[in-house]
């Protein structure tokens, strides 16, 4: 049980972290007005980014490879522990690179559909940049993005595939953990669908509350 | 330079997949071979896309279906929502005893069947979103001007809830073609699709493999993206 | 099948089913498992929801605890009279559980491990030798998590030196020595191949004896790795194959089991795979791979599996013990 308990947090986390890390670089690529073919990462499928992800920095990776070329580290040991670490930074980071085009694209449709004015008149009131960041852009992407942010929260919470293919034995991600149940002890396995089950309602309610436009 | 970065993951793919033996510390892979290409299978590729095809069509039709009750209810809407974000390992674990004494486990058309489930609610999203967009006053218009329902439905709705369909269909395709532990539960093993091809290459250490079904797995939803972007413009 | 060996995977998705196609007109169907346990899990799950006929599978590659599972659960069908290519007596108890002619005997293993000459000599030879071995060279070493089947023998070698409660003992004490400090364990025996061939860890190890030379052949492993047994001997036993009770085509299956029991087969794939013979000697012909251990010495240093019960027990203890406890 306390197993269960200790994936659920983690899990949170994960969700937590992915959600927030792209939310903050997919909004601040979109006031940058980054021009990018989009198309590449928002298609690629979690799994393929996943095996990108590995291969690159896992401790005897390409990158720690390069690394140690340059003397940096004296062997696979030295490289800091990015994929399979105990705070899933390696998913985390999956699913941040494949969130924050996403929330980028968003700001950026919203942000064109606002016309400059209400900046502009924050402007000639006197407000510096940072003031108008912070109170008249954010508000006014907040609507999109808040809900849009849960879904990825829920997304990432709900899934298996990357923290399958990435994670640790322990701790371990709720699907996880009941897919392992799934094969030894199928009652268990019944109960933390039914509880993620409950949660993922939980969320979606929370989400037509606040979505105002349908 | 954001621009570039993105292409690094498929560049890397591309490397790793024609790399040979590629071991530490060798930053630059020291031989070259086509075997894991020779490696890859029509099988998983044949399924994955025949799973999306008719998880899109189905998903869609749903989607058309239950648009307007959603736009309308709040209850739809939570509905709907709790479908999309429910986790698929939990549907696979939910719905595996009903589906055995139905006899649709390892069966093509109980995975295509229960492939509906993730895919269907962002149908019906993008279907309501486009319907939102759409003014009901052309409809009235096209009617006094003595237009028939069919007629309205054919020249005014039905070309304004096209993108939603495009966009509906696009999600659909593209969610069935990431499935997986939902895919192995139901499938028991005996529908192999693209992501599983990939998992298992990628834990039996057989990297270069793993690679090229990567690039496999990447290569229709990259070009269905384009398209649909295309027909934006 | 247990598909986590490549070069397995590939002899049998080609050679063997060309080969079952052309003699028998044949279809051959691998369904790919991670361990054999998700098998018998669905066939007791078939059992209980009533599918007596038409199962997906015809033929399992199944022993020990698996085994016992199964045949508690009743899930497998039986007797099953095939020639066998040696007679054995060892052959008759599987774990300690009576076989009952609910499988027939297909291949031996013996628990191996392995090391790079390159890197270092000579290896630790017993047990508490590599525990200190592995206090001296922290991050070094590590086993794949049970109840992978590799991770778990190699663990069974403390519970068989030291006890139920020793071997945990000692198991714990390895711990923090071992790689990412034993807070996580490979998956897979190909993650541990990895980790090997990559200089992450400095051992690896195996159920087959003659794992090293096939990876070296395959250009896996480096030409310069050599595997050894502990002086107190490594665990072995055999594994079979059995006929699952809802088998959709049973005609096929058992004639698909005596093709692979065949001398031919069991020749071929000593060749190919560099597979362990059951037994009784290998037919000359057949070239021992260069970091393979001759089969005296591999006899010699045989040890029999415990029973499958407290198998599941220790696999349990280690999860709750080793693992979950910081």
């Amino acid at each position: 049980m306390g197993e269960i308990l200790g994936s659920f947090w983690f899990t949170i986390w994960l969700a937590g972290a992915s959600t927030g890390l792209a939310l903050a670089s997919g909004v601040t690529l979109a006031l940058r007005g980054a021009r990018v073919m989009w198309q590449v990462p928002l298609a690629m499928p979690h799994l393929t980014m996943a095996v990108v992800v590995v291969h690159l920095l896992a401790p005897s990776g390409l990158v720690a490879r390069m690394v140690f070329w340059m003397g940096g580290i004296g062997g696979p040991g030295e490289f800091p522990d990015v994929v399979q670490d105990r705070w899933g930074m390696g998913i985390i980071l999956v699913y941040a690179l494949k969130e924050t085009p996403f929330f980028a694209l968003m700001a950026m449709t919203v942000l064109r559909r606002l016309s400059g004015e209400y900046g502009a008149v924050a402007a000639t009131l006197g407000a510096g940049r940072w003031q108008r960041l912070r109170y008249v852009t954010l508000p006014l992407l907040a609507p999109a993005m808040v809900p849009a942010a849960l879904l990825v929260f829920g997304f990432v919470f709900a899934s298996f595939d990357v923290p399958f293919l990435l994670g640790r034995t322990h701790p371990a991600v709720l699907s996880v953990v009941a897919q392992r149940y799934f094969v030894s002890d199928r009652e268990v396995a019944l109960g933390i669908s039914v509880g993620m089950g409950l949660f993922s309602a939980g969320l979606a309610g929370l989400y037509v509350r606040l979505r105002t436009e349908w | 330079m954001v621009r570039y970065v993105v292409w690094v993951p498929v560049v890397f793919l591309l490397v790793r997949s024609w790399a040979g033996r590629w071991l530490w510390p060798d930053v630059i892979p020291p031989e070259w071979s086509g075997r894991a290409w020779g490696a890859v299978r029509v099988e998983p590729v044949v399924n994955s896309l025949g799973l999306a095809a008719v998880a899109m069509i189905g998903a869609v039709m749903l989607g058309l279906a239950l648009a307007g009750a959603f736009r309308r209810s709040a209850w739809v809407r939570w509905a709907v929502l709790t479908m999309a974000l429910l986790p698929p390992l939990a549907m696979g674990v939910g719905l595996h005893g009903l589906f055995l004494r139905l006899g649709l486990t390892d069966s093509w058309w109980g995975v295509a069947l229960v492939h509906l489930l993730p895919t269907t609610p962002y149908a019906v999203m993008a279907v309501a979103a486009s319907l939102s967009r759409f003014d009901d006053d052309l409809a009235a218009q096209a009617r006094t001007l003595g237009a028939s329902g069919w007629q309205v439905w054919r020249y005014v709705k039905g070309p304004a809830l096209l993108p939603g369909i495009a966009t509906g269909a696009a999600f659909a395709f593209v969610i069935s073609w990431s499935q997986y532990v939902l895919t192995a539960l139901i499938g028991g093993g005996r529908v192999l699709t693209l992501p599983m091809a990939l998992v298992g290459y990628q834990k039996s250490g057989d990297e270069a493999v793993a690679a090229a079904v990567a690039l496999v797995f990447l290569g229709a939803p990259v070009m269905l993206s384009v398209w649909v972007e295309r027909g934006w413009e | 099948m247990w598909t986590g060996d490549e070069a397995r995977n590939r002899y049998f998705e080609t050679t063997v089913r060309e080969q079952v196609r052309a003699k028998y007109g044949l279809e051959l169907r691998i369904m790919p498992y991670g361990h054999t346990g998700e098998v018998v899990s669905k066939l007791v799950t078939e059992k209980g929801a009533g599918k007596v006929s038409g199962g997906t599978v015809d033929v399992v590659w199944i022993n020990g605890e698996n085994f016992r599972a199964a045949k508690r659960a009743g899930v497998l069908w039986g007797p099953i009279v095939l020639p066998r290519l040696y007679a054995d007596e060892a052959y008759e108890k599987d774990f300690g559980t009576p076989i009952e002619g609910l499988e027939t005997p297909w291949q031996s293993a013996q628990f191996v491990m392995a090391w790079d000459t390159a890197r270092f000599a000579e290896p630790p030879r017993t047990l508490d030798e590599l525990l200190a071995w592995v206090k001296e060279n922290p991050g070094r070493f590590t086993y794949p998590a049970p109840p992978e089947f590799s991770g778990s023998v190699f663990t069974r070698h403390f519970m068989l030196a030291k006890g139920f409660a020793g071997g945990l003992a000692d198991l714990r004490e390895m711990k923090p020595y071992l790689w990412k400090k034993g807070e996580t364990y490979p998956g897979t025996i190909a993650e541990l191949d990895r980790l090997f061939a990559n200089n992450e860890i400095d051992f690896a190890m195996s159920y087959g004896p003659s794992f090293a030379s096939e990876r070296i052949a395959r250009g896996s492993f480096p030409a310069t790795v050599r595997t050894f047994v502990f002086e107190s001997g490594t665990i072995g036993n055999y594994n079979y194959l059995a006929v699952p009770f809802n088998a959709n085509d049973r005609e096929a299956g058992l004639t698909l089991i005596r093709d692979l029991t065949s001398f031919e087969r069991v020749f071929d794939m000593a060749k190919t795979l560099g597979n362990s013979f059951p037994q009784k000697g290998e037919p000359a012909g057949l070239a021992r791979g260069v970091a393979t251990l001759p089969l005296e010495v591999l006899r010699k240093h045989f040890l029999p599996e415990p029973d499958a019960d407290e198998l599941v027990k220790f696999e349990q203890a280690w999860r709750a013990e080793v693992l979950l406890k910081p």
